[in-house]
């Protein structure tokens, strides 16, 4: 099979890379590139752990082919701590105790990053809607709601 | 997943020209919600893959002489976000809304969801009640139909391998029209519908019912409209009590299409939930538009 190489940028460095085109993204990010934040949990696009942020909003990358991020920016949770600093939402997660077994987190966190970046003060329904593609099965989701409206308030 | 060879054409002209290149074993893809988890499964077993998501050009919504045009790549949150289809088409919004989550809203197309045909599609509902036409385009021409036309049973469309679905278009809604989907589920998010229901009426100046259009989905193999409902509405005032004067009727046709089905209990008294919610919505948007009272 021949390779195709994409160009992107992954977390504000631009990219190349020459895979093979049956790749989905969510293997290419974590054996490529030691993403191995993003995680594969049902592989079917109905958990959200592979969530990743593509040009803004969050997709889920087990359902993508390596090819079609080609062009696009690319946010995975290793884009989101600056020189060592945790991105606000990390820290909010961290205190507000919404990580149990941690599986579901960067896909929640870039959920609602990607909320954030687009509505810096949303509702408790809107902040719901934006994680109900996320599937958490420790914490219930009263904590994680609750980290998200403390990073707002920050 | 099986080997294919991928590409990624940056205009509409290039893609079809790898369609007819390749017509003997393509796929396909846009968002890739559904296709890429069937290469990955190998239900797929294409050749080529042909990846449409960077055509710039498919993805609009427009409003022209009364005509609604939508590129076949606007995905669902473009039309949720579209502010003239969040006004002036409810039907459409609402079944856009509903749609799986925000990830795949993201990323699954308006075309892809008619194109897939799937039996528990939500657009093509209500794009049926819309009595939308889609465009059709090859390397050798440009043919249209009517969605109702387009779709030839469970999962099949008139769809070519060579063709590609570029665009939907419907006549705007007048003022006298109202439409809702309603979709029910087992939840909110990430479910797949269990009964959805779309419905367009028009009203003349004195609210008595000059059009209906019902459409009900996933409940036959595919989205069927409605006569007897629509027969029944023509002619009559609209008010709760004409509603209500139906909802038995829709038990009775859920009943009729899928009497041996292990949900037929559920789904025929669901119907009338559904209905309900339904017609709600169409009374509320009638007397919002500032109608005849």
């Amino acid at each position: 099979m021949e390779k195709i190489r994409v160009s992107f940028n992954l977390n504000n460095e631009d990219v190349t890379i020459e895979t093979f085109p049956n790749k989905r993204v969510v293997d290419m990010l974590r054996e490529d590139f030691g993403c191995t934040s993003v995680k594969e949990g049902c592989g079917e696009g109905e958990c959200g752990a592979c969530t990743v942020i593509r040009n803004g909003e969050p997709v889920t990358s087990c359902t993508m082919l390596a090819g079609q991020v080609a062009g696009d920016r690319i946010v995975t949770l290793e884009g989101l701590s600056k020189n060592g600093e945790l991105d606000i939402l990390q820290k909010t997660f961290m205190e507000a105790g919404a990580v149990q077994c941690g599986f579901c987190t960067p896909g929640m966190i870039l959920s609602a990053k990607a909320l954030l970046m687009k509505n810096p003060h949303p509702t408790r329904e809107e902040i719901r809607r934006a994680l109900s593609g996320n599937l958490c099965r420790c914490t219930g989701y009263t904590k994680i709601i609750k980290a998200v409206e403390m990073a707002i308030e920050e | 997943m099986k080997e294919f060879s991928f590409f990624s054409p940056g205009t509409l002209d290039e893609a079809l020209s790898l369609l007819s290149q390749h017509k003997d074993s393509v796929s396909v893809i846009a968002g890739g919600t559904d296709i890429v988890l069937e290469l990955n499964e190998r239900a797929h077993t294409a050749q080529a893959v042909v990846d449409i998501s960077k055509i710039k050009d498919l993805r609009y919504v427009k409003v022209v002489d009364g005509v609604v045009r939508i590129g076949a790549l606007s995905t669902f949150t473009d039309l949720e976000n579209d502010p003239y289809i969040r006004d002036h088409v409810k039907s459409l919004y609402s079944a856009c809304y509903y749609v799986g989550s925000p990830q795949i809203r993201n990323l699954g197309t308006i075309g892809g969801n008619v194109a897939n045909a799937s039996v528990a599609g939500d657009t093509p509902t209500a794009l049926i009640s819309l009595d939308a036409t889609v465009v059709l385009r090859s390397a050798a021409g440009k043919r249209e139909m009517k969605i109702t036309d387009f779709y030839s049973g469970a999962g099949k469309t008139q769809l070519e391998k060579d063709e590609l679905l570029t665009e939907i278009y419907f006549d705007a809604p007048t003022e006298n029209m109202a439409t809702a989907y309603t979709k029910l589920g087992k939840r909110k998010a990430l479910v797949i519908v269990v009964i959805g229901l779309a419905v367009l009426l028009e009203r003349d100046c004195n609210n008595i019912c000059s059009k209906a259009q019902v459409v009900i989905g996933a409940v036959a193999r595919y989205p069927k409209r409605l006569p007897s409902i629509e027969h029944y509405l023509v002619g009559k005032p609209i008010t709760k009590e004409t509603f209500e004067g139906c909802r038995d009727m829709f038990s009775q046709i859920v009943y009729d299409m899928i009497p041996t089905r292990a949900s037929v209990g559920y789904k025929k008294e669901s119907v009338k939930g559904v209905a309900n919610k339904t017609f709600n919505s169409i009374l509320k948007d009638f007397s919002l538009s500032g109608g005849e009272e």
